[in-house]
């Protein structure tokens, strides 16, 4: 039994008298650990998929199930629920508090979760020991990133869900996030889900699913992936 | 050709319809501010406006005329000559009772104060009349019934007739209050007018003469430029008020001083002719008086002739009675002499004998002896013989010297008889002459008799002549005394009378008072001021009120338009990059801007300038008997408010839309850099903030970030607050200051007024009543009179009380501080004055004010009393001799009466009280309270409808400023939610915010409200009422209450909004 599993999930909009499915049957499934990416071309239903693992957004039909449990099944309060103990979001736009400094973004995720880790102590490993106390407008992008990261991070979720984490990023910088993720993959054993639309990024994974066109065109596994420091595009 | 589309009106229709919400809380914001500005600004000069034009189209007088003489034609005509008069119309009055109710019966307008018929028809018949609705009412009548008045027994000759038909009901422009004037009669206010043709008065003289002014119907009446021009025109006319007055004065006065002069020469000439007959009889008496007086003397002269002649005649008579007796006497004498003389004689002769005799013996015995001693001579016994013989010797020389002596006497004696002869002859010669004396005397005796005798007669006689004259012009004199009497008392009453009459007409003449014109302007009605006056309360109302109330709704507007403007801040930098002009993209918002604001203000106008205005003045219709509201057209106004609804919002897209512009598309297009945030100074306060919880902290850094909303929305909900607490606190203020003075202040239950001259008698029977009243509670006679008081400047009216015991006089007026309530008392140094007067006066305690009433005084203010309505000033009554004269006299009874005693009862006592003698006034403080509760009501509409108008925009306000929070903050909500955060997490998280914005704004709004409920009620009071100062605790909680109730509804709304907040918004890319 996969740690993530995607059964025959669907999901459509119905915008007045036209339907449309944005996720039209998508299977798949993600071990425990796994670094997975989840690649296609824009409007294909990645973040559809994202949203529907993420908890925030229900799914038509289909079931999803995470760690055992049946997240498709969740009503809106256990889908809060799920998102507040079990997933880690790093969003394209950092979407930082502004109020808050770079610690205190961490420690707003962590006050909600059971079981948080040590704020600081996240953040030190994210490489912002030094900048606890600036807020977001002081940091840099990439900084901020981290930031998202490390708050994410905290909240010891079961998985880290990472929407184009690197599209608002300069290739340096990008590439050092994406170092980053691959690390806490590794060294934490914390299954991270990335979503891209960029290819190049696919041999770093050790799972890459191809959606397009809202289903899910090709999965294949990795079991060497490349270092980051060793993929340019 | 292809007509190309205008798609950038495509998106400006849609941008409409998709934020239709934001378009219409814009629009409805411009309307509630444009409808309340206008509403309120409107409504007094449309007040004054529909006023004005009533009293142009019924020629309401500019002032009038009255005189304490009446006014005669030449008056009029003098008046109407005078500069600036238009024209005069003279007016007839008087005043008559019908039923219970007092009418004033007034001769029907024919150019001035013209009636404004209500129904049925003005009269056409002498004996028809018209009236106004509420008498109709007040004696169930109807059109149609006949109305007959009772006049007063000295008006009688007043009136052809007393019986009329009532055939209408009309309006006077007169009588726009429910004021009708006061009158002699009953319980001293006049209750209604009925007006009949002018021929039913049998007046010499008009009651009072109206007048218009030149010029002045084209003035607003209620424009400064009018009271100007009028009091200008009144002041003109002082000249020939004092000049024909003058005449006036000297008319009546010669007149009915000629009526005297005549009636008191009439009485002059009976008089005269009385006393002429009285003289002649007097002069009568007089000769017979004479007559008595002559006949009495002739009387007793004549007897006292008669007495003294026959006194004389009996002296005479006497004497030779006298004579005769001493001649008888003499006769007798002298025989008596002659027979003494003859036995002397003869006793001579004997004791002659006798001595010879016994010379004889004692010779004899000399011889003898001798003899015997012849023989012894010369003896020795001689001697012896001689011793011996000496006792006869001594016997013998003894009876010698004794015979010697008898011979001597008897000589003597003889000598004695001769003279006695001669004596004897003398008388016998004088007693014959007396005996002729006697006789002759006893002749003229005789004839005197007789000659008295004959005189008495003759006297005698002629007194009784003239005795039997007299007696004869007695009974004649006596006949006419009588006659004269008869006379004298028959015309004697009628002559004291008519004196009487004269003296009293005199003195009347003599102490009626000079005659005065009295020329009053239309400023001196009632009606006519209370009505400027209640508009002014409006007008003073409106102020303020709408203007913040303006600002806060524009701020709202400024802020959701400032925020629309940001929110698109892409679309404008992709526009731009499209290469549209700046006024083209502008335009779209500040098209919006307008449109809304444009339509929501007209909207606005439209419904505040009718609305509130005629909801207001449907209050003050109660009132005032002015008829349906006219609406000005008063465009600046509108035009103004229009323009500044729409300058506000648009001006606001103009100024959000430029300083976008001015950025480079490429910016524009980036997501605009989040604002910063930054530190708050809590956070510099460590153990404070350390204790915090990440939400508390946000919270505050939230607050403080968005400065300009954070300061946007407190004004906003503090500003409704305030208005809020005022709307609330003017309604308690006014009130409550109702219930303060005639509950806690004032406590009689009415005023009884005395006359001024009330008696002892007077006195003692009203206390008497009052104490047989069941109802009366308690009741204290006092000193009441109205003075002028002035400091510096202007003077006001004010009661003054002189209080004589304070603590009695508490039980009925209380004197105290109105902050802390102690007793406030009154000392002999100075007066207490009300509150408001002292506002009024500009003075504080231990100034000077003056007072101005039977004389001008100046005194120290000691104290300051809380007091609403009315002005008074209290001081003791010994001050008040002191500064005003040497007495009190008490004129006017406050009254208590039982608790739950009605106006039913008042009614009975106020009918029983009229009727004694010594009372002039009564009136009910209940209905005075209602008529100032009547006149507030007006105001609290107003009030009304401003708090539910504040209420109304703080809820929008709070609506549309948490809006903005949620969309402003979409991204980060969304973000919260993705992390996890429970719904009624991210409401909190926003919620906190509103809650502290909405404490902070509450807490504005409070000291706010406070200060704008102190303006306010200063600039709606009006002089005579002071309004109370502090709004009440509750005022602020309700407003409290209110706003946090709107500010709960929000966030519900808001938490529903929140709960549909899309997750999928974190992940889009900034807008």
């Amino acid at each position: 039994m996969s740690y993530i599993s995607f059964k025959d999930v669907r999901k459509e909009y119905i915008m007045g008298e036209v339907t449309i499915k944005a996720v039209d049957g998508v299977n798949f499934h993600i071990e425990k650990g796994e670094f997975a990416i989840i690649v296609g071309p824009s409007g294909a239903g990645k973040t559809t998929v994202l949203n529907m693992l993420g908890g925030m957004d229900a799914c038509t039909s289909g079931e999803i199930l995470v760690d055992g449990t049946k997240v498709s099944d969740f009503n809106a309060q256990q889908l809060t629920k799920y998102r507040r103990n079990d997933i880690g979001f790093v969003f394209q736009f950092y979407n930082l508090v502004q109020n808050l400094t770079a610690l205190e973004n961490v420690e707003l995720a962590a006050q909600i979760c059971k079981d948080p880790l040590d704020a600081k102590d996240v953040l030190e490993h994210v490489g912002l020991g030094h900048r606890l106390s600036n807020f977001p407008a002081q940091l840099s992008g990439g900084e901020q990133q981290r930031v998202a990261i490390a708050r994410a991070l905290a909240k010891n979720p079961k998985l880290l869900l990472c929407d184009e984490p690197t599209g608002a990023l300069d290739y340096v910088t990008g590439k050092a996030i994406l170092k980053l993720l691959q690390d806490t993959c590794r060294q934490h054993g914390m299954t991270v889900v990335v979503i891209t639309h960029n290819t190049a990024l696919t041999p770093m994974a050790n799972r890459v699913i191809h959606i397009k066109n809202g289903r899910v065109e090709e999965m294949t596994c990795n079991p060497h992936p490349t270092p980051v420091e060793a993929i340019e595009w | 050709m292809v007509t190309r589309k205008n798609r950038l009106l495509t998106d400006f229709l849609r941008e409409i319809r998709r934020t239709y919400s934001r378009f219409i809380s814009i629009l409805l914001l411009s309307a509630l501010a444009v409808a309340f500005l206008v509403g309120l600004r409107a409504t007094a000069p449309d007040m004054e406006y529909t006023a004005d034009n009533y009293y142009d189209a019924h020629h309401l007088m500019d002032g009038y005329v009255m005189s304490t003489m009446g006014l005669t034609e030449e008056d009029l005509q003098a008046l109407s000559q005078a500069d600036g008069v238009e024209q005069v119309e003279g007016a007839w009055s008087v005043d008559a009772t019908a039923v219970d109710s007092i009418v004033s019966l007034r001769s029907v307008p024919e150019e001035l104060n013209l009636l404004n018929l209500v129904r049925g028809r003005m009269p056409e018949q002498a004996d028809e009349c018209v009236t106004e609705e509420l008498l109709l009412t007040a004696l169930g009548l109807d059109v149609g019934d006949t109305l007959t008045v009772t006049l007063e027994e000295g008006d009688q000759d007043s009136l052809e007739r007393t019986t009329f038909t009532i055939v209408g009901t009309v309006q006077s422009p007169l009588y726009i209050s429910t004021d009708r004037g006061t009158s002699s009669l009953g319980n001293g206010s006049v209750d209604a007018m009925v007006y009949i043709p002018r021929e039913n008065f049998n007046l010499d003289v008009y009651t009072t003469a109206y007048f218009t002014g030149e010029g002045l119907a084209q003035l607003d009446s209620y424009s400064q430029t009018y009271e100007d021009q009028m009091t200008a025109l009144v002041d003109g006319l002082d000249g020939l008020a004092q000049e024909r007055a003058g005449l006036r004065d000297q008319e009546v006065r010669g007149e009915a001083q000629q009526k005297l002069d005549d009636a008191r020469k009439e009485l002059a000439d009976a008089k005269a002719e009385l006393d002429e007959a009285a003289q002649e009889l007097a002069d009568a008496r007089t000769e017979l008086d004479q007559g008595w007086e002559d006949y009495r003397q002739g009387l007793a002269t004549l007897e006292q002739k008669v007495k003294d002649g026959q006194a004389q005649l009996d002296e005479a008579k006497a004497k030779l009675d006298q004579a005769q007796t001493q001649y008888e006497q003499g006769q007798k004498e002298y025989e008596q002499g002659q027979k003494k003389y003859e036995q002397g004689l003869a006793a001579y002769q004997e004791n002659l004998e006798q001595l010879d005799a016994q010379q004889a013996q004692v010779t004899q015995g000399y011889e003898a002896y001798w003899d015997a001693l012849k023989p012894f001579e010369g003896t020795p016994m001689y001697d012896q013989m001689v011793e011996q013989l000496a006792p006869q010797k001594a016997q013998l020389d003894e009876a010698q010297a004794k015979l010697t002596e008898g011979y001597a006497q008897l000589d003597e004696v003889k000598k004695q008889l001769d003279d006695a002869q001669a004596e004897l002859d003398g008388a016998l010669s004088q007693l014959t002459q007396a005996a002729e004396e006697i006789r002759t005397g006893q002749e003229e005796y005789q004839a005197g008799q007789n000659t008295l005798d004959r005189e008495e007669q003759q006297g005698r006689s002629q007194l009784a002549q003239a005795k039997a004259e007299l007696d004869q012009g007695e009974a004649e004199y006596h006949k006419g005394l009588r006659e004269y009497e008869q006379a004298k008392s028959d015309a004697q009453p009628e002559l004291d009378q008519a004196q009487a009459d004269i003296d009293q007409g005199q003195k009347e003449l003599d102490e009626m008072a000079a005659c005065e014109w009295y020329v009053l302007g239309r400023n001196t009605n009632t009606g006519f001021v209370g009505y400027a006056q209640d508009a002014e309360r409006v007008e003073n109302l409106s102020s303020i009120f709408p203007v913040i109330f303006f600002v806060v709704a524009a701020l709202a507007c400024l802020t959701t338009m400032t925020r629309m403007v940001e929110e698109q801040r892409t679309q404008i930098g992709a526009l731009k990059a499209l290469g549209f002009s700046r006024l083209a993209i502008s335009w779209k918002y500040v098209g919006y801007a307008l449109v809304a604001s444009l339509v929501g203000g007209l909207m606005g106008l439209g419904i505040g300038a009718t609305l509130i205005p005629a909801v207001i003045a449907n209050a003050f219709e109660i009132m005032y008997a002015i008829p349906g509201l006219e609406y000005k057209m008063q465009l600046p106004l509108f035009v103004l408010a229009v323009l500044a609804a729409v300058a506000c919002t648009t001006g606001a897209a103009v100024w959000a839309c430029l300083s976008t512009l001015v950025d480079t598309p490429a910016n524009l297009m980036r997501p605009r850099a989040p604002k910063a945030g930054k530190r708050v100074f809590l956070e510099y306060i460590k153990p404070l903030w350390r204790r915090l919880s990440f939400t508390w902290k946000v919270t505050m850094r939230n607050l403080f970030r968005y400065q300009k909303r954070f300061w946007m929305t407190v004004i906003g909900i503090g500003g409704c607050t305030a208005l809020i607490v005022t709307g609330f606190g003017l309604h308690e203020s006014i009130f409550d200051v109702l219930n303060k003075q005639f509950d806690e202040i004032s406590q009689y239950d009415a005023t009884v007024g005395l006359h001024e001259d009330l008696t002892e008698e007077q006195h003692r029977e009203v206390q008497s009543f009052l104490n047989g009243e069941e109802a009366v509670d308690d009741y204290l006679f006092s000193y009441q009179e109205l003075v002028e008081t002035s400091s510096t400047g202007i003077s006001y009216d004010a009661y003054l009380f002189a209080v004589s015991d304070q603590e009695e006089f508490e039980q009925f007026v209380e004197l105290r501080h109105r902050s802390d309530h102690s007793q406030v008392n009154l000392i002999q140094d100075g007066v207490v004055i009300d509150e408001k007067l002292s506002e009024l006066l500009d003075v504080s305690v231990g100034d000077t004010i003056t007072l101005n009433g039977d004389k001008r005084v100046e005194v120290v203010v000691t104290d300051i009393t809380e007091n609403y309505v009315n002005h008074y000033i209290y001081m003791t009554q010994d001050l008040y001799t002191q500064l005003f004269g040497p007495s009190v006299e008490d004129n006017v009874i406050l009254l208590g009466y039982r608790d739950g005693v009605g106006v039913d009862v008042s009614n009975q006592t106020s009918e029983a009280l009229m009727k004694l003698d010594g009372v002039s006034s009564y009136s009910y403080i209940a209905t005075i309270r209602d008529s100032f509760e009547d006149s507030m009501d007006a105001i609290n509409y107003a009030v009304v409808i401003i708090i539910v108008a504040a209420a109304a925009l703080a809820f929008v306000v709070l609506y549309n400023l948490t809006n903005i929070n949620i969309t402003e903050r979409m991204r980060e909500l969304a973000t919260l939610k993705v992390l996890g955060f429970y719904d009624r997490e991210t409401t909190a998280y926003v919620l906190r915010e509103n809650v502290f914005l909405t404490i902070f704004g509450v807490a504005l709004g409070l000291v706010l409200g406070r200060f704008l409920h102190s303006w306010m009620v200063v600039t709606v009071e009006v002089d005579l009422v002071m309004f109370g100062r502090t709004a009440p605790l509750y005022a602020y909680v309700l407003a409290a209450a209110m706003t946090a109730l709107f500010s709960l509804i929000v966030n519900v709304v808001a938490h529903f909004k929140l709960k549909k907040v899309d997750m999928v918004e974190s992940l889009k890319t900034v807008e």
